[in-house]
């Protein structure tokens, strides 16, 4: 059951009319049932592995919590015999525990998506050479299908997402950030929650949990904001992001033939493409979340009208961008050997490598992280890494820049340095994409060097025809996503919905007619068309 | 106090309906708008629709695909014998789409008899296309029997919503909508004549004699047979006679084999089968005259021919009421004239 699909309505709608019928203590149990269903219904397979991960950190979070407590009262008891240091030795050691729990928990569950994200292939012909090697001995002992469990993994629907929400739980707990779910049912439906599952966002237990379980009343204003929602989450994701993808794709496959323009407007698309692609989806699961009560993290804050790449990745993705800082760029950043580097570095004199090399360390680890979570191949790693030498370079060279535009008898804050700003941080992040729009990194190198050549071949007729954007579809395209960015730019003053329900009756449901024909007759959908994927979805 | 609340909650409902009823009108409005009109061509994208307004004045249904709406005229089958009829065919519709167009005609006037061209039962189980499908079912009103039809028939990328609110498939129209689109979105004037399309175009047959050609071992495919075995028990359970036939057709794409299977399961109920090509000297049809294509389909001479000859043989051998006499079934059919 896909997010753009009539079932998936179905689907929401009837758990809305139980979760509003039972009483409000056991909505969370329809809202668990529901997103096992939903998970259930996408593949049975997947069932095991969201199973697995919820029980194992569920349990690490418990013997976690159970060695402080543990502590706090062999301590509290024995608090007139023990001295500081003994106190100090049983908490080193409780602490140790508490690590090994963790790090078991952490390695195992990445393991799991490890192997299902990276070693598909390895594991399928270690599969295939077992069974050439059974049938070369004739031994029928077994089926095909069933010799080797794990053959063929289908990558269970947003392992990332729930893997990465899980085990940020689980740190949390480690660091005593606040109390774990002692009930592993309502632990399960913080693992699973049915809107998020696909793409995100990636939400934190201190948060969501008082969401979850609260058993929101029914109130109108929440399924009428929610719809909208869930509305322009589609106008995003069926009208201006599905209708790009043919373009991208023919070009990148015809790169030799369509050089210069058609390839800087594969970039230019895919920007927008993969915006609306990943903020409709999460439109949609934010909206939906909404109509249960249930208000989710956003996690996009107008990214294009970023100054700089590193403020663009504070806007982009934000749910996994703080968990990369809070989970690994911190404790890495405060790691003793880093601490001791810094120290070092000091004392031979580089005051300013001391300062910065403790930084730009764990940002690299941070960026070659978030390359090999975005994919399993060699160009998502080096998107990482261009990610991170863009961002080193924008800040060495920031004071550079300043002085540039003092020079030039500019304000920063004028309207022409941050249009300018902007529109270089959206060119070089769109460069950037071209990893993702590559089958490997030769060929996004050739990519790019082919947006610079044939420029005077291009012909609108070849956009049209051979690359399949017909004339009337990059019309749709360009006024849709003309909208989409003005109401980026309307939303910085605030909720573009709290001013329509502001609005009279009438205009309010002139504007939902208009989103509602808008979707249902602009919308990419339908026999013929692949509205069903998220391009997220397959993380 | 109470009073004021109370009527408050009836004006808060009251806009609630209203605004309900608004969604619901501009919904279906967009979905009027979008579906096809089939006014210049395909016109057979019409008949289940205009089948409604006909059914309490139809006494016989054929139901078929294209060959029968092309042979059967059946403002012929008035004229010589008073016999008030519809055609339900489509073109390649399907056995099970033959059954469920039966059935909705059953649901909305019991007639006295059906004729069920059994021509498209060559084709094997699995035959399915979209576009055709979707000309048959598109114009039927809502009802169990719309839903059964239209999951017997889908293919694998279909969808069942898609058949509910056709406007999820023809949304992508938006490029070729014209202006009578929206002039024709709420009201469509007739093109069928009780179904029935005229086709004057002339494209004789190629030789002069009728072999055919398909394999020895031509078994019905099991789908197939059970929809026609489905029809026959639905006309028996409401005691309408039924007629199975084959409507003439100067084309090789049959078998005897094909021929011999109906004709024993016609003997299992005790009903008539009857292959028109047999008869095709009685009929007096002439393949260089009477076909639009080499012969797989009547034109319009040869529909009349055919038709003649049919109301005849129906006449002679089913019990249908001569509606001559009745005053609102000549008013009707003066109209359909008209």
């Amino acid at each position: 059951m896909s997010f753009i699909s009539i079932e998936f309505a179905a689907f929401v709608t009837a758990t809305l009319a139980i979760y509003y019928i039972v009483p409000s203590k056991i909505r969370w149990i329809v809202l668990l049932a529901a997103s096992y269903s939903f998970y259930a219904l996408y593949d049975l397979q997947n069932l095991f592995y969201i199973i697995i991960t919820t029980i194992t950190v569920y349990l690490g979070a418990y013997l976690i919590e159970k060695i402080a407590k543990r502590q706090n009262d062999y301590i509290a008891a024995n608090k007139d015999s023990l001295t500081k240091e003994d106190k100090k030795n049983i908490k080193a050691s409780s602490k140790s525990k508490q690590r090994f729990i963790l790090w078991i928990c952490v390695l195992f569950n990445f393991g799991i998506l490890l192997a299902v994200k990276y070693f598909n292939p390895y594991i399928t012909s270690v599969h295939n050479l077992s069974v050439a090697y059974i049938n070369m001995f004739r031994l029928n002992l077994l089926h095909n299908d069933d010799f080797f469990p794990f053959k063929n993994f289908i990558m269970p629907l947003g392992i990332s997402f729930y893997t990465f929400q899980s085990i940020g739980y689980l740190i949390d707990i480690f660091y005593g950030k606040y109390e774990g779910e002692k009930n592993l049912f309502r632990f399960a439906l913080y693992v699973s929650f049915f809107p998020q599952i696909i793409q995100g966002p990636i939400s934190r237990f201190g948060e969501l949990s008082k969401e979850l379980y609260k058993g929101a009343p029914f109130d109108f204003i929440n399924i009428k904001s929610g719809f909208y929602r869930v509305m322009w989450g589609l106008f995003k994701k069926l009208i201006v992001a599905d209708r790009l993808g043919g373009y991208i794709s023919a070009t990148m496959s015809m790169k030799e033939n369509y050089k210069g323009i058609y390839i800087l407007l594969a970039l230019l698309f895919y920007s927008l493409e993969l915006y609306g692609d990943f903020s409709g989806g999460i439109d949609v699961a934010i909206g939906v979340a909404e109509m249960f009560g249930i208000k989710l993290t956003e996690n996009f804050q107008r990214p294009f009208f970023s100054k700089s790449i590193s403020e663009y990745w504070q806007r982009w993705h934000i749910t996994l961008g703080t968990w990369f800082k809070d989970y690994i760029f911190f404790p890495l950043s405060v790691n003793k050997y880093m601490v001791k580097l810094g120290k070092m570095l000091r004392e031979r004199g580089m005051t300013y490598c001391a300062k910065k090399l403790p930084i730009y360390i764990p940002m690299l680890a941070v960026w070659l992280v978030t390359g090999m979570w975005h994919g399993s191949t060699g160009r998502f790693v080096a998107w990482g890494l261009c990610n991170f030498v863009f961002i080193v370079l924008g800040t060495e060279f920031e004071p550079i820049s300043h002085k540039i535009v003092t020079a030039a008898g500019l304000e920063e804050n004028s309207f022409i340095v941050r249009s300018y700003r902007v529109c270089k941080t959206f060119i070089l992040m769109s460069f950037l994409r071209i990893f993702d729009i590559s089958h490997d990194t030769k060929a996004a190198f050739d990519g790019v060097r082919y947006a610079f050549e044939d420029w005077g071949l291009f012909s609108w007729d070849n956009v049209y025809t051979d690359l399949l954007l017909p004339k009337e579809d990059l019309i749709v395209v360009i006024v849709a996503a003309v909208i989409m960015l003005v109401f980026s730019l309307i939303q910085r003053k605030g909720s573009i919905r709290d001013r329509v329900f502001a609005l009279p009756a009438t205009a309010q449901w002139l504007i939902l007619s208009l989103l509602i024909v808008a979707v249902s007759v602009f919308g990419y959908y339908g026999m013929g068309y692949d509205a069903a994927s998220f391009i997220y979805g397959n993380i | 106090m109470g009073g004021i609340i109370k009527s408050d909650k009836i004006k808060k409902i009251i806009t609630a309906v209203c605004k309900l009823v608004l969604i619901i009108f501009l919904l279906a409005t967009l979905n009027r708008i979008f579906m096809p009109k089939y006014i210049f061509e395909n016109q057979d994208g019409r008949i289940t629709r205009e089948y409604y307004p006909n059914a309490k004045y139809t006494d016989v249904v054929f139901a078929g695909p294209s060959t029968t709406l092309s042979a059967v005229n059946p403002l012929v089958l008035w004229d010589d014998e008073g016999i008030s009829s519809y055609v339900r065919a489509n073109t390649s519709q399907t056995m099970w789409i033959s059954y469920y167009m039966i059935e909705d005609a059953i649901k909305c006037h019991k007639p006295e008899l059906v004729c069920l061209d059994v021509t498209f039962i060559k084709y094997n189980d699995n035959f399915v296309e979209e576009p055709s499908t979707r000309k048959a079912l598109d114009g039927m009103r809502m009802s169990s029997s719309k839903i059964r039809c239209v999951l017997a028939s889908m293919g694998p990328d279909e969808k069942i919503a898609d058949y509910i609110y056709p406007l999820f498939r023809f949304h992508s129209r938006w490029k070729e909508l014209t202006l009578d689109d929206f002039k024709y979105a709420w009201y469509l004037k007739p093109v069928t004549v009780a179904g029935y399309i005229v086709d004057n175009e002339v494209d004789p047959a190629e030789t002069d004699t009728l072999i055919y050609s398909r394999g020895a071992d031509d078994r019905i495919g099991p789908k197939n047979m059970d929809y026609l075995d489905r029809i026959i028990r639905l006309c028996n359970d409401n005691d309408i006679q039924i007629m199975l036939f084959k409507t003439p057709a100067f084309s090789d794409n049959w078998s005897d084999e094909l021929d011999q299977q109906i004709e024993s399961k016609a003997e299992e109920y005790g009903i008539k089968y009857i292959n028109f090509d047999t008869l095709n000297d009685d009929i007096g049809l002439d393949y260089s005259h009477d076909t639009p294509d080499k012969g797989s389909h009547l034109n319009d001479s040869g529909a009349t021919k055919f038709s003649r000859y049919l109301a005849g043989f129906i006449r002679q051998n089913y019990s249908v009421t001569d509606r001559r006499e009745d005053n609102r079934f000549v008013k009707h059919w003066e109209k359909l004239k008209k």
